[in-house]
């Protein structure tokens, strides 16, 4: 699903690469923590995944498809094919919780009646059936965080990438939005989460990819957030 | 694609800045009338031009004292000429009474002028009025003529302002288009900054290029519409304003070639589209640069 060969990536702004020939293969349904410190890497390889940068050197392959010969024109439907989960949320103010995943789909020209047919359902995936009425700031972040993941999810993508997706959440709350990502993982989806949080990543035993100063250090199946941990 | 959405989108993002967007339709509609004018001032010189030149004769004034021999000689040499489309001979007699006509309100000029005079004199009418020249030359050294006149030359004044006019008015509606294409990508700028955010999230979930941009270079290229509109207003406000009061006289007399409505409309496709074309412009230009895909 998505493999990434020899990769590096320089920004002209810095001396050393971001990311310094990384090797990782990611398979189909599989769910993976990126882990490493501030500056390791993890949101330059998120962005790969998704075309907003260009690596350096080597490969991306997401969902099929050569990442470093993909036309510009293509890049929306790659885009379409991966949801995209971050710490800030980014929801607009302005609009109501249903309106904020309808809006995700009428801008990539879903029928209305898919439309009005998806949100509810997507909504109720994540446990938010009953508020599609409220807007962003009259719910809690682990609310708000859910309405993110309806939103990415709405679309049925074959990836989800997650930056940090609990990073401005308390424990609580956390583990809730880990468990519906485990959830939405159970579907088949890829997910990808990059994440500082410790706890997490050793209570769900999931793969561990850990990245310092742009290299791969660790590529665990069944990891823990870190040695001695 | 929703159409109307989008238009409603771009009619919002107007009004979301509403001052910066009257700032750029209004310097839009003054270039734009600049360039009408310019274009108007052209076609109506030239028109100016071709009336005149049809009317006008060179005039051949004899010396006083001719011989009938030297007379013919002019004749001849005029009737030689294929140039010449026909010549009238005016006595010294036919002059005076001329003159009597011409000056009758003028009573303390007609006093000092006697039958001799004024002088004898052939007008000629030539097929091309721009070969004035060549007739010229031909009589010019003939011992009866005293003096070629051509008319045209009086005009010259009158076309060289003309002329004035409208390169000043080109460079002022330069200066403005550019004026008004700063303001457009400043207003589009604007715009797609604040809403940053829903492009933001359209361009993560996959929207296209195409979808994401096109609210905001309509509303760039809606400016330049009703930019262009102002300005056609502007000038059809001009005229009743300026020409039909302060030229009124000489459209009568047919002096000048009135403008004429039809006239002002005839440039609207024209100026609709280069209010249009740099709008556009200006817009994919800002979105170029600031509105990442």
């Amino acid at each position: 699903m998505i493999r990434l060969e020899h990769v590096s990536k320089s920004y002209p702004t810095s001396t050393r690469p971001a990311l310094d020939d990384v090797d990782v293969e990611i398979e189909k349904g599989e769910f993976v923590f990126l882990v490493g410190s501030s500056g390791s890497g993890k949101s330059t390889f998120l962005r790969l995944l998704l075309k907003e940068e260009v690596p350096t050197g080597g490969k991306v392959h997401v969902a099929g498809k050569d990442l470093t010969r993909l036309s510009h024109w293509k890049v929306p439907a790659l885009r379409r094919s991966i949801g995209c989960v971050f710490q800030d949320f980014r929801l607009l103010p302005n609009k109501t919780v249903s309106q904020n995943v309808a809006f995700a789909l009428e801008v990539i020209g879903k029928p209305r009646h898919t439309v009005t047919k998806v949100v509810p359902e997507v909504l109720e995936l994540v446990g938010l059936d009953g508020k599609g009425d409220r807007m962003p700031d009259e719910l809690s972040g682990g609310e708000q965080q859910r309405v993110a993941i309806a939103r990415a999810f709405a679309n049925k993508p074959m990836i989800l990438i997650a930056d940090e997706p609990t990073g401005n959440l308390d424990p609580g709350t956390s583990v809730g939005i880990m468990k519906l990502l485990d959830r939405i993982n159970r579907t088949g989806t890829t997910v990808v989460m990059a994440t500082h949080d410790a706890a997490i990543v050793d209570s769900m035993r999931r793969r561990v990819v850990e990245l310092a100063e742009g290299r791969v250090v660790r590529d665990q199946t069944r990891g823990v957030y870190g040695y001695g941990a | 694609m929703r159409i109307r959405q989008v238009a409603s989108e771009a009619f919002l993002g107007l009004r979301r800045n509403l001052v910066m967007s009257l700032a750029a339709v209004l310097t839009v509609a003054v270039s734009l009338t600049f360039v009408g004018t310019a274009l108007l001032v052209r076609e109506t010189a030239q028109e100016i031009q071709d009336i005149f030149y049809t009317q006008i004769e060179i005039s051949i004034f004899l010396q006083d004292d001719v011989t009938p021999a030297q007379r013919t000689e002019v004749t001849d040499v005029l009737a030689g000429l294929p140039l010449v489309e026909n010549v009238i001979y005016e006595s010294k007699a036919e002059a005076f009474r001329r003159s009597q006509k011409q000056f009758a309100d003028q009573p303390d000029l007609l006093a000092n002028i006697t039958e001799d005079a004024l002088p004898e004199s052939y007008r000629v009418k030539l097929r091309d009025p721009t070969q004035y020249e060549v007739v010229a030359s031909a009589v010019r050294d003939l011992p009866a003529v005293d003096e070629v006149v051509d008319y045209r030359k009086f005009l010259q004044p009158l076309f060289t302002t003309l002329n004035g006019l409208r390169t000043a008015a080109f460079y002022i509606a330069a200066v403005q288009l550019v004026a008004a294409t700063l303001l457009i990508a400043n207003t589009v700028r604007v715009t797609a900054f604040s809403r940053r955010r829903e492009t933001g999230v359209m361009r993560l979930v996959g929207a296209t290029r195409m979808y994401i941009q096109l609210p905001f270079l309509l509303e760039g290229v809606l400016a330049g519409v009703l930019g262009a509109a102002l300005g056609v207003g502007l000038m059809l406000l001009g005229k009743a304003l300026l020409l039909d009061r302060g030229l009124r006289p000489l459209f009568f007399e047919g002096i000048i070639p009135s403008i004429s409505v039809s006239d002002i409309l005839g440039q609207a496709p024209f100026l609709l589209l280069i209010g249009v074309v740099i709008s556009g412009l200006a817009s994919l230009l800002t979105l170029q640069r600031y509105l990442r895909v």
